[in-house]
């Protein structure tokens, strides 16, 4: 009869932590900021993707082109040159016009610059939960519902 | 003839929403798209309550059921956001 | 009752309004900003039904020429939001 409510008392404070220990699992597994997240889910396939815009980002002064990454990296040069193109695209990365085929870390805005910033950050201390959005493409409900109204899906 | 163009049209809208709507929610399964095509549908009903309610006599009053589907749909949208929008 | 109903509806579109604003500000999204404009401004005409006092006998209804072209507005710029939506665009734009 006192064993009981001891017991549930025990309970209580067992569940108590147990929460406390799901809430910071949950925030390691992938509670990334969610300006952070939409931008990995809109912007990085792949962790190599990730990296060579860091590296980038490293050494803004410095005028990078594929091969140069490929050896700062340890890859194969040939991916490359189509994932600076695509920083270039999304406004992250500027082409030199006096070097073909070289890029520089020229993020197109101040809000650009700033979620990178945090990204890198991001990369540093919480690795697994920026890979984990990377590659598991949490459902952004909200994007969804904006993107409903895309008459014709694109890819 | 202007009046009756605009209910049509608001209704047409209010359905070709609906529509992608609930074209996304089938293609997503994210909640929100349903309780927010449920809820364009719903205004869909209401514009084409008012179409009727021109061509009904005075007397027979549409008022009543059009605002309740009003908010009923309204209703719905934001249970839906509330709920479903993280 | 009338008003009553009226106001209810003006409170969800409100609300539903609020919301659409911080998906704006959460993704930058214009469609958001415009679907809480045209929330809003319907919300606007629900309260023009309540709370304008009755001319006459009859009450004041949504067949009034300002009440219903204030829906063709709300209407428009709902069909705006969706057109600008599938306007062909380049990646470097954000959606």
């Amino acid at each position: 009869m006192i064993s009981a409510p001891r017991a549930s008392f025990l309970a209580l404070g067992k569940g108590g932590s147990r929460a406390s220990e799901d809430g910071a699992k949950g925030k390691t597994l992938g509670q990334l900021d969610d300006r952070l997240q939409r931008f990995i889910v809109e912007n990085i396939a792949s962790v190599a993707q990730l990296e060579v815009l860091l590296l980038l980002k490293q050494h803004p002064q410095r005028a990078w082109n594929a091969e140069d990454v490929a050896r700062a990296l340890y890859t194969g040069p040939t991916l490359i040159g189509a994932e600076l193109a695509d920083w270039e695209s999304r406004g992250l990365l500027v082409s030199q016009p006096d070097q073909p085929g070289h890029y520089r870390y020229a993020p197109r805005s101040p809000e650009l610059a700033d979620t990178v910033n945090k990204l890198e950050q991001a990369y540093k201390e919480r690795r697994v939960a920026v890979i984990t959005d990377i590659y598991s493409k949490p459902v952004d409900k909200i994007r969804t519902f904006a993107d409903a109204f895309r008459i014709r899906k694109e890819p | 003839m202007l009046q009756q163009t605009v209910y049509v049209l608001c209704a047409a809208t209010s359905l070709a929403c609906a529509w992608l709507l609930m074209r996304g929610y089938r293609q997503s399964a994210v909640r929100l798209l349903f309780w927010s095509g449920l809820c364009f549908f719903g205004l869909a009903a209401e514009n084409a309550l008012l179409f009727v309610d021109l061509a009904t006599p005075v007397w027979f009053d549409l008022s009543l059921p059009r605002r309740l589907t009003g908010l009923a749909a309204l209703s719905l949208l934001v249970y839906g956001l509330v709920w479903d929008s993280k | 009752m009338a008003s009553f109903l009226m106001g209810a509806t003006a409170m969800a579109c409100a609300v539903a309004g609020l919301f659409f604003l911080r998906f704006w500000r959460e993704t930058g999204d214009r469609l958001f900003a415009i679907f809480a404009a045209a929330f809003w401004l319907f919300g606007l005409t629900r309260i023009a039904l309540a709370v304008r006092p009755s001319p006459n006998v009859h009450e004041i209804s949504e067949h009034e020429f300002y009440i219903y072209l204030v829906r063709l507005a709300v209407f428009a710029l709902i069909l705006l939001a969706v057109l600008d939506k599938n306007r062909p665009r380049t990646k470097a734009e954000t959606p």
